[in-house]
């Protein structure tokens, strides 16, 4: 898929858990886990807000667009 | 999901009836010497004489395997719900069963029907062989809804 989640890059820059951002945003690790690893075939706007929330960036840090 | 368990008992209660009534058929026809015994001018107006209420036996073998099939794809949805790829599996299987089936037997009965110059009992025979065809696009279609619904759940389940 040309969309990229980098949210692992976020998550490292902010020195946060995985498990802690998935406690903060109310969602469970495993899901949290399909996000990160790109096998998730959409994404809510509350869910983005929560995360961009948690992690004080903007979706543009999470999500990429690349031609592939 | 009730309906579909009553739809499953009924079909349980249908395929004990018809294994009842198969082996009262192989009873009464090997078994009972007097019974079906009509004189050889009755059995003339019959393709195959005598035996052609073996060919409607043999048919009758595929419908009760269909039946089977959507028994097992009833009990898979009542267990796994709606949405799930072996229920579609079993229920596309009974429905190719029961398409097989009412298309044989509308053939055969056409058959019959001109062979025996219109005996009405061949006619209602065509009806019910119709039916049986309809069922087996029915669910072919019921088929087709499983399957989109399949799609739509995957990705709903995989919306974050």
């Amino acid at each position: 898929m040309p969309i990229i989640v980098n949210l692992d890059v976020m998550l490292a820059k902010r020195k946060m858990k995985s498990k802690e951002l998935a406690e903060i945003i109310g969602i469970t690790t495993a899901n949290l886990s399909i996000l990160k690893s790109g096998k998730a075939k959409a994404v809510r706007f509350s869910t983005l807000e929560a995360i961009c929330e948690a992690l004080d960036c903007q979706p543009s840090d999470i999500l990429e667009y690349s031609k592939s | 999901m009730r309906k579909i368990k009553i739809l499953h008992w009924f079909v349980i209660i249908l395929i004990v009836g018809y294994s009842l009534n198969f082996i009262a058929n192989i009873y009464l026809t090997f078994y009972t010497p007097d019974f079906m015994n009509f004189n050889k001018e009755f059995y003339n107006k019959f393709i195959l004489g005598y035996y052609t209420q073996f060919v409607g036996l043999a048919f009758s073998l595929i419908l009760f395997i269909a039946l089977f099939f959507l028994k097992n794809g009833l009990k898979l949805t009542i267990s796994k719900g709606f949405f799930n790829q072996k229920s579609s599996e079993k229920l596309k299987i009974a429905g190719n069963l029961f398409l097989i089936y009412g298309v044989l037997c509308l053939i055969w009965d056409t058959i019959l029907l001109f062979y025996s110059k219109g005996e009405l009992y061949f006619v209602a025979g065509i009806s019910s062989d119709i039916l049986l065809i309809l069922i087996g696009f029915s669910l072919f279609i019921i088929v087709d809804f499983i399957d989109n619904g399949n799609i739509l759940q995957q990705e709903n389940d995989l919306t974050i």
